[in-house]
Order: structure tokens, then C-alpha cells, then sequence
């Protein structure tokens, strides 16, 4: 609030102020045609003496009011609090302002809130669903188990190879869930990056072998920090995008991991048809599924979408990369996909807080 | 192949289809399963079985299962291998604290199920006593060593877990794919070349220690382990090898 806005919105005030002198000066000038001059700055004075404060006052006091008001809104982080926020004034402006932001803010809140436990029901219904289709899974599952001597082998793989893959589509709806949620329901440890790479592979292994995916580990001795089973989950993903995108050529999917800027990244590379490199700056959004998408099976483009979402909230960075280290993003050839994941190094001094059995 | 003694495990799982197909499941793979249907007094029930190993589910009807774990554990030693849904960190944290002693999500891996078992099972046991004898020859798994008539011959670790998928199956097919899966699950990520050089290393192995098994190679399908009897040895001399070269 600065004097010029304040003395437009006074300008009625003023120009009747003017009106009445002008008036008194016009009676004065009739009735003591002699002394008008001098009585006139006498009412002028009385008008400056009697008025004048209280216009400064009241401009000294809103200004402070509205300053503080706006310096205090730019500082909040989420500004529906600013009803909360409100300084006692003795105006009556300010007071009817007040309850006016309060009203609107408590209805908008209550909105937010039958949202807000809409969503929370949701997850909940979600994460219910999903413990509940889990019993008819192992079921099915051990019945064909229990059935393998009837059936024919080519069957018994398909048949278990289509249960797998949908226990990993619920194991996707479950994270998704997840990912959304405020609450952190993850457990941090010590993962060696060999064991990570392996059990991830272990837990794909029907799909890998059926396609005979080759794996290669490469350098893989460091140890990170984060929650394995959010990994294995993040990791999963990539492994079944690499056979979903595979090239003509056998596959292979290389697991690697280097240092670089203080952070351990590791790095997962395959020879299948690979991403554009126009798109990809676009292959975490979600619903995307690439020009390249369009050649394979129908996909939601929601796995890469969860998986960037869980990577923001363990605090690590997921990302593409060019399929040759160490070349421009230009001079990359279309073939080969390379995912990093990216660790904080730091949390390796985590040992060291660590007491000897916990590390 | 028989374990030596036939360990009971007992299933505590209130959904029927599930806890009948898992009682098959366990039986064919030679345990003596018990299994409980009323669930009023689960820990009470469960110890009266005086079974080997509880598998224990953790939503029950009754009680939870926690509550079971906790009752069970207070009274008695058994293994117990929790089963359930729930795959929350907390909720395995809370079972083994209170006294599981594995934790197994649904649904789950059969393979690995069994693994699971097997290994509590071999935890309550000394390992070296572990000797499956197999009539003619013994098995002793911890070494990945066969004995014939006193004589002991070390295995490769991959030839050993071919070895022994397909001892598990004598006289089924077992498909190229599952070995594969068997040594991957093993973390020897082998690729289908490597698999063929070690079936036929193996096969070379098993007769030059003079074993009366062999291993028959069905083209496209999978490998058997069968009897060397003088008739199939004449079978193989004619027909066997030539499938195998054609399957490399």
C-alpha cells in the first residue's frame, strides 16, 4: 500500500473537504466582506488541526497493517494459513476482512479435506484389493503347480509365465498407490548393489530365460542406502521394459555402476530398440508410450511414470542415458536403452553411525 | 527322493482352496502335512499336531496371527514360517520379533517356498547329518558330493544343481527352462548355450563315476533322468546322441 492508493481512495473525502472550505470561504466573503481573508485561514487551519491527524493516522496504521499482511503472505509456504496469520487491527476494514478469509478458508479446507480422505479411502480400498486378489493368485498358482504332471509343459510355462505377470501389474497398482501417499512407509538399509542386481534378475527370471535375455554384471562392489524392496520394485520395471522393447538381435542387459560427482549411479543397459532421442526427456511422463511404443505390445506408460515418482521420494535420481558412456546425447545411435540410477554417496559415511552389527 | 524321516508341517491358513492346493503341493514334494480347520484355539490346535514346521498364515478368522506367533512361541520351539499378503516391512519386523522364524509373501514362488522350508528345517538340524541315501549311491547336498559304494565324487556347482533337478523328477521330463530357472534362482545366471555344455558335461560326468543314471535329452522339450539299463544303453548308443548333438 503506498500514499498515492491511499489518497485515490480518499479523493471523495477530499473534494468534499475542498467543497465545505470553498463554502465557508464563499459565506465568509458575504457576510464579513472586511475579515473573510483571515477567518478563511483560520477554518483552514481548524480543518488542518482537527482533520489532518486523523488521516495520518489512519494511513500510518493501515499501511503498517498491509505490509506486514503481504510480507507475512509471501513467506508462507502454503497460503491458506493467511486467515490464521491476520495481526489484531483496530479498523474495521481489517476485522471484516479477516472474518471474511476465515469463512472461506474453513469451506475451502473442509472441501480439501473430504478430498483429501476420498483419496486416503481410495488408497486404502486399493491396498486392500490388492492383499485380497493375492489369496486367488497363490491359489491358481499352486493348483497348476499341483496340476504341472497333467498339462503339457509348453502350457504349464505360459499358463504360470501369465500368472506372474499379472502378480507384477497388481505389485504396479500397489506402488502406484504408494507413490501418492504422504505417509513414508519405506525402511532404509544397506543394499550391495551385486545383491540388488541379482535378485532383481531372480525375480524375473521366467520372463528373462523365456526370451533369453543374457545378463552380464559387471563392476558392481558398492554398497548403497535406500529400501530394497521399493528398488527391486523400480529395477522390476526396467527389466520387463527391456524384454518389452527388445531389438532383433539376442538380448542382453548389462548391469554396471560407476562414481561420478559424489554419487554412486547405477546403470542398467540393454541392446533392444531404444528411445528416441527427441523423446527422451518424455519417457517418465505418464501416459507416454514413445513413437517406439507403437511397434510392442499396447503399453500404459504408467511402469516408468511410478517409477520416477518412487525415485523422488527415496531421494535418489532416475534417469535415461545415452547407450554409450561417455558420448553426446546427439552422437547416441537409436539402438540400446541405458537407465542410472543414481545414489547419494555421502550415505556411505552411514557406516560409521552405524554401530558393528548393524553395519 | 525321500528325506530320510518325513518332516510333518503343519498349514494354518483359513482360505480352503488355498490351504488344500498347498497340502498337495507339500505332500508330492514328500512331507507329512497336517492341517487345522476349526481356528477358535489355533495356538492350542497347532501345538497339539507336534508338527516340525507351522506354516502360519497372518489373517485369521479368530485371532490374528501375530497373537498365534506370540502364544505358539511362548510355549514351544517350532519353526515357524509365516505366509501371508501382507508384504508391509513392519508386519515382517512384528512376525519375526515375535518369534517367526521366516517370512514368505503371497503369493508366493514355489520354488522359493520350498527353499524357505527347508532351509528352517535344516536349521533345527545339524547340517552334516544331511545324507539322502538313494539306495545305490548317497546324496550329501552341503558337499554337492555323490557316494557310490564308499567312493565320493565332488560335482561342479552347476552340474550339481542340474544333478539334483532332475534326480528330484526321476523319470519326468524336466523342461530346459526350469533347470534355467533352477540355477538362476541359484544366482548362476546361465545362458540356454551354458546349459547344454554343462547337461552334456554332466552326462559325461555320470558316466565316468559308472552311476546307473543317465540323462535321455528330449528335443525341444526338456531332459530326463532315467535308469542305465542295458537296454536303454543300447537306446542311447543309437539314438540319444545324435539328439543331443542336433540340440546343440
Amino acid at each position: 500500500m503506498n500514499l498515492r492508493r491511499f489518497l485515490l481512495e480518499k479523493t471523495p473525502f477530499l473534494f468534499a473537504s475542498l467543497f465545505f472550505l470553498l463554502l465557508c470561504g464563499c459565506l465568509l466573503w458575504a457576510f464579513l466582506p472586511e475579515k473573510w481573508a483571515p477567518a478563511l485561514i483560520l477554518f483552514v487551519s481548524f480543518w488542518i488541526v482537527f482533520q489532518l491527524p486523523f488521516l495520518v493516522s489512519e494511513y500510518i496504521r493501515k499501511r503498517r497493517f498491509y505490509n506486514e499482511l503481504f510480507q507475512r503472505l509471501s513467506q508462507l509456504d502454503n497460503k491458506n494459513y493467511i486467515g490464521e496469520m491476520f495481526s489484531s487491527a483496530d479498523f474495521i476494514d481489517a476485522k471484516m476482512l479477516e472474518e471474511i478469509i476465515c469463512i472461506c478458508n474453513k469451506s475451502y479446507l473442509d472441501d480439501l479435506a473430504v478430498y483429501k480422505s476420498a483419496q486416503e479411502n481410495y488408497r486404502e480400498y486399493i491396498e486392500l484389493w490388492v492383499h485380497e486378489i493375492k489369496t486367488p493368485l497363490a491359489w491358481g498358482m499352486l493348483s497348476l503347480e499341483n496340476a504341472q504332471a497333467e498339462l503339457n509343459p509348453d502350457s504349464y510355462e505360459k499358463i504360470n509365465g501369465a500368472y506372474e505377470e499379472i502378480e507384477h501389474k497388481v505389485q504396479q497398482v500397489l506402488y502406484y498407490a504408494r507413490s501418492n501417499s504422504v505417509e513414508k512407509d519405506f525402511q532404509m538399509g544397506a543394499i550391495p548393489l551385486f545383491d540388488l542386481c541379482q535378485t532383481a534378475s531372480r525375480q524375473r527370471a521366467r520372463l528373462l530365460i523365456s526370451h533369453q535375455v543374457r545378463l552380464s554384471f559387471l563392476k558392481l562392489d558398492h554398497t548403497v542406502y535406500s529400501d530394497s524392496k521399493w528398488l527391486l520394485f523400480i529395477l522390476g520395471q526396467l527389466l520387463d521394459n527391456a524384454v518389452k522393447y527388445k531389438g532383433i538381435e539376442p538380448p542382453v542387459i548389462t548391469f554396471d555402476s560407476y562414481v561420478e560427482n559424489h554419487r554412486i549411479i547405477l546403470r542398467i543397459t540393454d541392446n533392444g530398440i531404444g528411445i528416441l532421442p527427441a523423446e527422451r526427456p518424455h519417457v517418465f511422463e505418464k501416459g507416454f508410450t514413445g513413437s517406439h511404443g507403437h511397434y510392442a505390445e499396447k503399453s500404459t506408460g504408467m511402469g516408468l511414470y511410478i517409477c520416477q515418482k518412487l525415485a523422488g521420494r527415496l531421494g535418489i535420481e532416475l534417469r535415461t542415458a545415452c547407450g554409450n558412456r561417455g558420448r553426446e546425447d546427439a552422437a547416441c545411435d537409436e539402438t540400446g536403452t541405458a537407465f542410472e540410477i543414481c545414489f547419494p554417496y555421502d550415505t556411505d559415511r552411514l557406516t560409521e553411525f552405524l554401530s558393528p552389527d548393524q553395519a | 527322493m525321500q528325506p530320510p524321516r518325513r518332516d510333518t508341517i503343519l498349514i494354518v491358513e483359513d482360505s480352503v482352496s488355498v490351504r488344500q492346493e498347498l497340502e498337495l503341493f507339500l505332500t508330492r514334494q514328500g512331507f507329512f502335512v497336517k492341517t487345522i480347520t476349526r481356528f477358535d484355539n489355533v495356538a492350542g490346535d497347532s501345538l497339539a499336531t507336534a508338527a516340525d514346521l507351522i506354516i502360519l498364515d497372518l489373517n485369521l478368522p479368530e485371532e490374528s496371527g501375530f497373537a498365534v506367533c506370540r502364544e505358539i512361541r511362548l510355549k514351544s520351539q517350532v519353526p515357524i514360517l509365516v505366509v501371508t499378503v501382507r508384504e508391509a516391512d513392519i508386519d515382517q519386523v512384528l512376525a519375526m520379533e515375535l518369534g517367526a522364524d521366516d517370512y514368505v509373501t503371497k503369493p508366493y514362488n514355489t520354488d522359493i517356498l520350498l527353499a524357505r522350508i527347508k532351509a528352517v528345517l535344516r536349521r533345527i538340524r545339524p547340517l552334516s547329518s544331511e545324507l539322502l541315501d538313494c539306495g545305490t549311491y548317497q546324496l550329501l547336498p552341503a558337499e554337492q558330493t555323490i557316494q557310490i559304494g564308499g567312493q565320493r565324487y565332488p560335482f561342479s556347482r552347476n552340474e550339481w544343481l542340474i544333478f539334483i533337478s532332475l534326480q528330484e523328477n526321476l523319470g519326468c521330463i524336466v523342461s530346459r527352462d526350469q533347470l534355467m530357472r533352477r540355477l538362476w534362482n541359484s544366482n548362476e545366471f546361465i545362458e540356454e548355450n551354458t546349459l547344454s555344455v554343462n547337461v552334456n558335461r554332466l552326462r559325461q560326468h555320470l558316466s565316468d563315476i559308472h552311476l546307473m543314471l543317465t540323462i535321455q535329452t528330449h528335443r525341444a522339450v526338456g531332459y530326463r533322468l532315467v535308469a542305465r539299463d542295458a537296454a536303454s544303453l543300447a537306446e542311447e548308443c543309437l539314438s540319444g546322441s545324435d539328439e543331443t548333438r542336433q540340440k546343440e
